[in-house]
């Protein structure tokens, strides 16, 4: 684990424990509806500031936070063209599937890769410091599987050249 | 009796902003420049970075509309800790109240914000570990919800 990693994720773990702090909330506007307000964004004094945490100019957290709702979204660390590759596949994948992951939004914010939406009834039905743990276990894993895919992804492209040039 | 219209313009008029309890950000524009760059400048040149990170969280650029006081104050915060060595951080932040640990919490987001190299960012992620450590989960919150941003 490289030396800043560690750093980062506490920083953001800090910032989410922080933020996390949500209750119930009707809708101001329409009678009888509860709205996430950090998608909706009726009226400013629900949001509170949007907070980001960057490790280096790509790998960035932001940490935007409201009364009822706050909307985390990673930027993943893409080095060369078969990281961002497989990040889109990967990310597309797990947001096809976001009902099975509860917390996971179906579209990422503009200019990051994937982002979660924790709601007050998500804070209700699960354990606080569990979400927390989910988000950064969630950042420290998907480091270790892109780049774990990237070798994979090598290591068959070189097999199957060898098949193939075994001809010439 | 109603007439047949095809516009649809009223539509979209926001009669939102007509209710009279409509919350509006008393923030005014007071014009704050910062703080004072050739003073911070001196010390950090003589090697005082200490007394250089004070006059740097001396009327932080809050109060004002114009983001590039506000860029200019977070680059010259983001140059005096990049100076102050790993292991006097927990000394300095000793000396400093609660207000000015909380401005550095503001200025450690707000440089996080704007794209910074590795390093930089590296500064930042140290001091930030450090300044939770001193002012504990309040002075995030703070930073959250406080309306005077940076």
């Amino acid at each position: 684990m490289s030396t800043t990693l560690r750093p980062y994720l506490n920083a953001v773990r800090a910032t989410l424990n922080a933020s996390m702090c949500l209750e119930n909330f009707n809708s101001q506007v329409v009678e009888r509806h509860v709205k996430p307000e950090v998608e909706v964004k009726t009226s400013k004094e629900l949001l509170l500031t949007p907070l980001v945490i960057a490790r280096n100019e790509k790998e960035k957290v932001l940490i935007e936070s409201s009364i009822n709702s706050i909307r985390v979204s990673i930027a993943v660390k893409q080095a060369d063209e078969i990281e961002q590759i497989l990040c889109q596949k990967f990310m597309r994948f797990m947001m096809m599937r976001a009902e099975n992951f509860v917390v996971l939004r179906r579209k990422p914010v503009e200019g990051y890769d994937i982002s979660f939406l924790i709601t007050n009834i998500h804070t209700e039905q699960m354990l606080k410091h569990k979400l927390v743990d989910f988000v950064i276990h969630f950042m420290e894993e998907i480091d270790k599987e892109i780049s774990e895919m990237k070798l994979s992804v090598n290591a068959r492209a070189r097999i199957v050249a060898e098949e193939f040039l075994k001809k010439f | 009796m109603s007439k047949n219209t095809s516009s649809n313009a009223f539509r979209r008029i926001d009669v939102d902003q007509y209710d009279e309890e409509k919350f509006m950000d008393d923030q005014t524009d007071q014009g704050d420049t910062g703080p004072d760059a050739n003073n911070v400048n001196n010390l950090l040149m003589g090697g005082k970075a200490v007394d250089a990170l004070k006059a740097c969280l001396q009327n932080p650029p809050v109060r004002t509309k114009d983001a590039s006081v506000k860029e200019k104050a977070t680059l010259l915060f983001v140059r005096v800790i990049s100076t102050i060595k790993a292991s006097e951080i927990s000394g300095a932040l000793q000396s400093l109240s609660v207000e000015e640990v909380d401005t550095i919490m503001k200025y450690i987001y707000k440089g996080f914000s704007l794209g910074l190299d590795g390093q930089q960012c590296g500064y930042l992620l140290s001091w930030h570990e450090k300044v939770a450590a001193k002012g504990g989960m309040g002075c995030i919150i703070r930073v959250l919800s406080d309306r005077k941003r940076l």
